[in-house]
């Protein structure tokens, strides 16, 4: 790794304390993010997907650890970062338009209104949304909705943008051109993408690296590098051996998290994720042990 | 809008639909009849009359309705709802010049004599400010009154003329009579005209009578109340006003001469009354005679307010 | 062309009723309940020769004022009361108690510190019609969604843009529920409070034409209120067909 990591989640854990009940969702992830990366966390249902996206978009205080973000820990929703969240449809303003719904973020940055506008325009364009400027999210399809929950994060220009399973629940076609999409952005805009998802495939085929997640109380069950070419296509890179290969490592993985194991032997990867550079000294933590 | 139109019907129903009608035969074959009167002291001479079976010779049997306050009962008795009740000359005066055919039958209470000799009015303006002495000082001043177009205004406008001033300056708001005390205490008016018993608390508490307001200066010998009832009951049943006529006018007689028994039966009235204030209590004065002059007076006052048009219809109230 | 519609729908019985009036009060010589026609042809010259100004004008002021105030207090004491559950638990209880206070009792009290004038009469009104903003502006901030509270803190929403942007849009569906309710409530109080140490305004015109047994016009002053109701009702539709119709058509959609 050359780039500096602009995110850090450090030894984060999360107990939620409600009444004299607390569970803890959360107990120890630790992984480095580069600039520019698209990683996607993968993990069952469960497992701390979102607690783990919450902590790390400031809308939630961990409990111990701490979430760095290019060196200095977060306190509150830091600058730069979009989320789009996995409850897209209801985190539109219903009595806003679709344009409004775009561009109130940006008002709050002060972004001059001819800037403004063209972000909006040009956001709209690009995720196939450019006739819909005055409708009602409510108007639209789910998908569309989706559409313009992205639009928003990217007329946004964030530096770090975060997906808790956007495509959860849209139709198939739908699901396979938004992914193209997200890819598309995220070489276009150089822009890092944390990507949350429950769906083995998604995950290898739209990231650059997987972290797979273990059963809650959640650590990190192992990180693995995707070496697939960069130009990925959703017939071409499916039918690569290497996606098969990729995929079968990582869905072998989730069941094992599923079963409830929290650790991986060393060796047990090894046709998977030694193949590139691109481990990173924390990855997976290996060697702790389940308790 | 449904709710302000439904609230509005009730209000205006309420004060149209007093009382509960009477009008029907008892077991003891007595003739059973209502009579409105306002809730007071006074209404106690009613129980004092029908202890000595004044109305029962008559063949009545009165039940006393003092749920209205007083702007409801010339309504009720207009529309049928009470065959009698009692009411001020003032809003007599205005009703008959109105066209509402009543008509007075008895007298009821006034500021006449007393059974002890002295002179007395039941109304005063009370002021805090002691630069307000008489009621020339009233002008440009705020007077609480209990009701706007009644007594109070009619008197304290005369009083105000009468020494000279000009009573257009004097200005009236309406309030209850329990609440103009705070109101005179915080300043927010400067003179309550009152009755007892507050007459006697506030000037204890330092507030003095304004010169000259009193009722006695305006109409000498005030015919506070009097019982009245429809022209078309005395048309439709003269025998049951006659004998409703006699019936008052023997109780009148008696309680005029017999202040204890009236005092007696005050807590009939005000179950909850303190004894001691009973005892002390300044009892109205009951008269005995329908005076013509004092609703003379009273309406040359309502011409000159242009409150009535001239001339006063006085011998139309009168029986 | 639906509103005028729905305009042309909700006038057909009012005027049957009026017309019912009319007919069944024509040969009334009943003192109280004059014909119709005698009414109606008191409405100009008691109306609209000064008192249009006189008391019209002073009754429709303290009922904006009052109305106004109960609106701003109500809005920003309930959302604020909403969005914190600490806070609701503490007041709730004391609210239930207030609320259930009819304001004609406080009238007296009211008075002693509010004084005789125009202040008390707001003072009386806007104590009325606070309970129902507020209650439903608390409902309302606790209905907002948290996703969307997320997302305004995600995008670095400051306070007055959340609160502009998110929690008056988001309450306002309840929040105009309460407004409506406030409204008649304002109305009937503009007239209950005329009636204590006032010396002008619409309910004290009545209460003096009744009192001075002039029926008629007591009868008009009457009328003129239900229509002043009406054509406040009327504009409150309107501003509330503006303001929600977000929220209409998502409840359509549903
Ligand atoms: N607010 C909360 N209070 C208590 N427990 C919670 C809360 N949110 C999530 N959890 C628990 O934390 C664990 C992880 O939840 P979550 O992060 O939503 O998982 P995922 O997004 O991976 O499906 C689950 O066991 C869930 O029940
Ligand atoms: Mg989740």
């Amino acid at each position: 790794m050359t780039l500096p990591p602009v995110l850090t989640v450090d030894h984060v854990k999360k107990v939620y304390v409600t009444g004299d009940r607390s569970v803890e969702a959360v107990r120890d992830l630790h992984f480095e993010v580069a600039t520019g990366e698209l990683v996607c966390v993968v993990g069952p249902s469960g497992a701390g997907k979102t607690t783990l996206l919450r902590c790390i978009a400031g809308l939630m205080d961990v409990t111990s650890g701490e979430v760095r973000l290019e060196g200095s820990a977060i306190s509150g929703p830091p600058r730069g970062m979009a989320v789009v969240f996995q409850e897209y449809g209801r985190s539109l303003f219903p009595w806003m338009t679709v344009r409004r719904n775009v561009e109130l973020p940006l008002k709050e940055k002060k972004v001059p209104r001819e800037r403004r506008a063209a972000l909006v325009d040009e956001a709209l364009a690009t995720v196939g949304l450019d006739h819909v400027h005055d409708a009602y999210p409510w108007q639209l399809s789910g998908g569309m909705q989706q559409r313009v929950a992205i639009a928003r994060a990217v007329a946004y220009e964030p530096q770090i943008l975060l997906m808790d399973e956007p495509f959860a629940a849209v139709d198939a076609q739908t699901r396979a051109d938004l992914e193209d999409l997200i890819r598309r952005l995220w070489s276009r805009l150089g822009v890092t993408v944390l990507f949350v998802t429950h769906d083995i495939d998604e995950a290898v085929y739209l990231g650059e690296r997987v972290l797979v997640l273990s059963n809650s109380p959640t650590v990190v069950l192992e990180d693995v590098p995707i070496d697939l070419p960069a130009d990925r296509d959703q017939l071409a890179t499916r039918a690569l051996p290497r996606f098969a290969e990729l995929r079968a490592h990582v869905y072998g993985l989730v069941q094992q998290a599923k079963r409830g194991v929290r650790a991986v032997p060393a060796d047990s990867g090894a046709a998977a994720s030694h193949s590139t550079a691109h481990t990173t000294p924390h990855s997976a933590h290996r060697e702790r042990k389940s308790l | 809008m449904n709710r302000v139109g439904r609230t509005l019907s009730v209000l205006v129903a309420l004060t149209l639909v007093a009382g509960c009608g009477g009008g029907g035969e008892s077991a003891d074959g007595l003739r059973e009849v209502t009579i409105g009167l306002v809730p007071a002291a006074v209404t106690a001479a009613i129980h004092v009359g029908i202890d000595q079976k004044f109305f029962e010779q008559e063949g009545l049997k009165p039940s006393i309705e003092t749920g209205q306050g007083g702007a409801a009962l010339l309504p009720a008795v207009a529309s049928g709802q009470m065959e009698f009740a009692s009411s001020t000359p003032v809003s007599l005066l205005m009703a008959r010049d109105r066209g509402l055919k009543v008509r007075a039958i008895t007298p009821w209470t006034g500021d006449g004599t007393s059974a002890d000799g002295t002179v007395k009015s039941s109304n005063v303006v009370l002021a805090k400010d002691p630069s307000i002495r008489s009621a020339r000082d009233l002008e440009g001043r705020t007077v609480a009154i209990n009701a706007l177009r009644s007594v109070g205004d009619l008197t304290i406008r005369e009083a105000v003329r009468h020494a000279g001033g000009n009573p257009d300056k004097v200005t009236f708001v309406e309030m209850g009579f329990a609440d103009m005390p705070g109101a005179l205490a915080q300043g927010h008016v400067d003179g309550i005209w009152t009755a007892e018993p507050f007459i006697t608390t506030l000037v204890a508490k330092g507030h003095h009578a304004v010169k000259q307001t009193d009722n006695s200066d305006a109409v000498p010998d005030m015919a506070t109340q009097l019982i009245f009832t429809s022209q078309k009951l005395i048309d439709d049943d003269p025998d049951l006003v006659a004998a409703m006529t006699r019936a008052l006018g023997k109780t009148l007689a008696y309680v005029k001469d017999n202040p204890d028994k009236v005092r007696a039966r005050i807590p009939t009235v005000f179950a909850e009354l303190d004894p001691a204030i009973v005892k002390r209590l300044d009892l109205d004065v009951y008269e005995t005679q329908l005076r013509r002059e004092p609703l003379e007076r009273i309406g040359r006052l309502l011409e000159l307010e242009k409150w009535i048009k001239p001339p006063a219809d006085i011998a139309g109230l009168l029986p | 062309m639906r509103f005028i519609r729905s305009i042309a729908t909700a006038t057909v019985l009012p005027v049957l009723l009026v017309a019912a009036w009319w007919f069944t009060s024509l040969g009334s010589d009943d003192f109280f309940w004059p014909p119709l026609r005698d009414i109606l042809t008191e409405v100009p010259s008691t109306w609209f020769e000064g008192r249009l100004g006189a008391d019209v004008a002073p009754s429709l002021l303290r009922l904006s004022a009052g109305y106004s105030l109960a609106l701003a207090i109500g809005i920003s004491a309930g959302l604020a009361i909403g969005l914190s559950a600490p806070l609701r638990q503490y007041c709730e209880p004391v609210f239930e108690f207030l609320r259930s206070i009819p304001p004609p009792v406080l009238v007296p009290i009211i008075m002693l510190f509010a004084g005789i004038g125009d202040s008390m009469k707001i003072v009386v009104i806007a104590f009325g019609c606070v309970w129902p903003i507020l209650l439903n502006s608390v409902e309302g901030a606790r209905s907002i969604d948290e996703v969307l509270h997320d997302t305004a803190r995600v995008y670095g929403l400051g306070p007055a843009a959340r609160f502009r942007h998110l929690l008056l849009r988001g309450a306002s569906p309840h929040i105009v529920t309460g407004a409506r309710q406030a409204l008649s409530i304002a109305i009937i109080l503009v007239v209950i409070s005329e009636m204590f140490a006032a010396s002008n305004g619409l309910g004290f015109t009545i209460v003096q034409f009744q009192r001075s047994f002039a029926i008629p016009q007591m009868w008009s002053g009457i009328l003129l209120l239900g229509a002043i109701g009406v054509i406040l009702a009327l504009v409150f539709k309107l501003v509330e067909n503006r303001v929600l119709a977000w929220y209409f058509g998502l409840r359509r959609k549903q």
